[in-house]
């Protein structure tokens, strides 16, 4: 053997075991750092898992004392507890690894019982009892919470043993995984989740939304398209298609140089519901007052009679404009219809008329009870009024209210009081929140 | 030829450890720096981005240390009275703005967060086709079978494939973010869809039952 040879060995067999040795350590190195994240990760679930039983519990205890208390005051503070536990329940859900398919049931059923209990808060708050129809709809939330406390509790053992969460779960594309099977026992043919109608959040009276804005008289395809043809004069249109959503509608594509823009027409009335595309606005050159006139002009050639800009904020070289109805001297809110303006050329470049097409209709009751002073009295007086409308605004949920809408300004903050012009009670308040990209009404 | 040998093992060990130690050197974990909010409303690092953007253009002396002094006070009246802007020392959006840095507001995470999931989802698509994505993660947040709140419904498992594989991650360019804030401001192109697949790739037999409502690009949109 010569030199050259036995050092060949000697530097191969140094590589070697170097290599070998960096791999072994990086391998278990990672396999550690790994084997930490997943355990990890199982607490989380696990937590979560618990937390939701906890609740659950907890929900169903308060449930069965709710249905055979007789104190108001007593079910006010069950009522408080069920919103409380059900929204926290509601996180522990959203962070579990289950299909949505798998689940979807049971976050419905507890979004809906916390919007029902809230709402029979509110109730009691007013000085008005349960119903007895209430009381039933209780028992038979009692009935499914019990049924889900049941299955949550199976699940719970199941997981203190050895079972490990992320061990059961997979890909949802590659087919239903163990952990999700381990939930079908809470599928609404097991659970018999209880219909719940109400005037609260997430009820299934507010989905289901009538339309009032619209008349029956439908129009076609081609009067939809020479309509569209006669708003955007300078643009090429395309129809797309049509729409059986919400409302009934005709899509259409328009092209104006390299821009694209997407309108919509209900076939109900022919109204434009929806315009808009991505426009890239240039350097501004129109005030924010202006883009509030052209908005309004707009509204007028589309055939909206009376629409006055009500509020406006610029942001990113666009102003996005809110037009209402203003019928003798009152703000018509519901009735809102919102549009973009560019700020470099006065283009309008957005419309959504969504509300408007919900809510339009003639108000016959547009005068106030009580006077604006008596109104007032419901202010703090450490609020500076600045202005004073009379103005219809949605209620939170279904129907809407006359009121006062007082615009003060305290600490430095604005403020819009609204105060039922008809009992004097504060319905709502919005503050005005400045932030990077305009004002927010919130 | 032996201590030839041991030289070369020598050589080899010595290979390894310094191997072994500059691994464990990578493998240190990260150390995350805190943010503490001020007085001024600002945190400490917004704090340190006005001192260090004021003193790049001689306004400010002093340290860049993340606390506001009478020193950084002045260096930002200076400031403002330099470029128009009402000298009350206090930064707030417009001072922020002729700065050159942003204060993070209120909904502008939920903006951010958005922008994210709608360029991760769709940027080959069209920007209606964006806008679309947007309206539907707001839909699912008013949704009684979803979570929420826009991080609750984003981050939802299994429910985004760009969240499940991590592009959420990537920043977001100029045409989300404005699809995303014309979604928060109410434009809705799907109709109140709370589901989109992509009929080519969906694997799902349930998301086929769902009704659909608009075909987008290469998405359709259900109720």
């Amino acid at each position: 053997m010569n030199k050259w040879a036995i050092t060949a060995i000697v530097l191969g067999c140094v590589l070697a075991v170097g290599t070998i040795t960096w791999t072994g350590i990086s391998w278990g190195t990672t396999a550690n750092t790994l084997g930490m994240y997943k355990n990890q990760l199982e607490y989380v679930y696990e937590r979560n898992l618990y937390e939701l039983t906890d609740n659950i519990n907890n929900i169903e205890s308060n449930l069965s004392k709710l249905k055979i208390s007789t104190d108001s005051q007593v079910q006010e503070k069950y009522l408080a507890n069920i919103v409380a536990l059900a929204n926290s329940a509601q996180n522990n859900i959203a962070t579990l690894p289950i299909e949505h398919n798998a689940i979807n049931d049971t976050i419905t059923f507890i979004n809906q019982l916390s919007g029902f209990c809230l709402v029979l808060q509110q109730d009691l708050a007013k000085g008005e009892d349960i119903s007895l129809d209430d009381m039933d709809q209780i028992a038979s939330l009692h009935t499914s919470s019990q049924n889900i406390k049941y299955e949550l509790n199976r699940l719970t053992v199941l997981v203190s043993t050895d079972y490990s969460i992320v061990d059961n779960v997979k890909d949802p594309n590659k087919g239903s995984s163990n952990f999700n099977n381990e939930f079908n026992g809470l599928n609404n043919d097991i659970v018999e989740y209880p219909q719940l109608i109400y005037d609260g959040p997430f009820s299934d009276s507010v989905t289901n939304k009538t339309i009032k804005g619209l008349s029956e008289k439908e129009i076609n395809s081609e009067e939809a398209l020479n309509r569209v043809k006669k708003w955007f004069s300078g643009y090429e249109v395309e129809a797309t298609g049509e729409t059986n959503g919400e409302f009934e509608t005709f899509n259409f594509k328009l092209t104006k140089g390299n821009q694209e823009y997407y309108a919509q027409v209900t076939k109900r009335d022919g109204i434009l519901l929806q315009f808009n595309g991505g426009y890239e606005t240039g350097e501004s050159s129109k005030t924010e007052d202006e883009c509030r006139t052209i908005a309004e002009t707009f509204a007028t050639t589309l055939g909206f009679e009376d629409l006055h800009a009500v509020w406006s904020t610029a942001s990113q070289g666009f102003v996005y404009v809110n037009l209402t109805p203003i019928v003798n001297d009152v703000i018509i809110y519901p009735d809102m219809i919102k549009v973009k303006v560019a700020q470099d050329n006065g283009e309008i470049v957005g419309w959504e008329a969504r509300s408007w097409a919900f809510n339009h209709t003639t108000r016959t009751d547009l005068s106030p009870t009580i006077d604006e002073v008596k109104a007032r009295q419901s202010l703090t007086s450490d609020m500076d009024v600045r202005t004073t409308k009379l103005a219809i605004i949605p209620n939170d949920y279904v129907g809407e209210t006359l009121t006062y809408e007082f615009m003060c300004i305290n600490e430095g903050a604005t403020y819009y009081v609204y105060v039922n012009a008809k009992t004097g009670e504060q319905v709502n308040i919005l503050k005005i929140i400045e932030t990077d990209d305009g004002n927010l009404l919130m | 030829m032996k201590t030839k040998m041991i030289k070369a093992l020598g050589l080899c060990l010595c290979f390894i450890t310094i191997v072994a130690v500059g691994f464990v050197g990578v493998y240190n974990p990260e150390t995350y720096e805190t943010e503490q909010v001020v007085a001024t409303g600002l945190t400490t690092t917004q704090i340190k981005t006005v001192q260090q953007k004021l003193k790049n253009w001689g306004y400010y002396t002093g340290n860049v240390d993340g606390i506001y002094g009478t020193k950084t006070r002045n260096a930002v009246i200076y400031f403002q009275k330099n470029n128009g802007l009402v000298a009350d020392g206090i930064v707030g959006s417009k001072t922020a703005a002729a700065l050159g840095m942003s204060l993070s507001s209120q909904s502008s995470n939920d903006l951010y967060l958005l922008a994210k999931c709608i360029y991760a989802e769709a940027r080959g698509e069209s920007y209606v086709g964006q806008v679309a994505i947007g309206a539907v993660i707001l839909n699912r947040v008013k949704s009684s079978a979803f979570p929420n709140t826009v991080y609750g419904v984003i981050y939802q498992p299994w429910a985004f494939t760009c969240v499940s594989d991590g592009q959420i991650n990537l920043e977001p360019n100029q045409t989300a973010y404005n699809a995303a804030r014309d979604a928060l401001n109410g434009w809705d192109p799907t109709y109140g869809a709370i589901y989109y697949y992509n009929p080519a790739t969906a694997t799902s037999s349930w998301i086929w039952s769902r009704k659909v409502v608009v075909t987008i690009g290469k998405h359709n949109f259900a109720v």
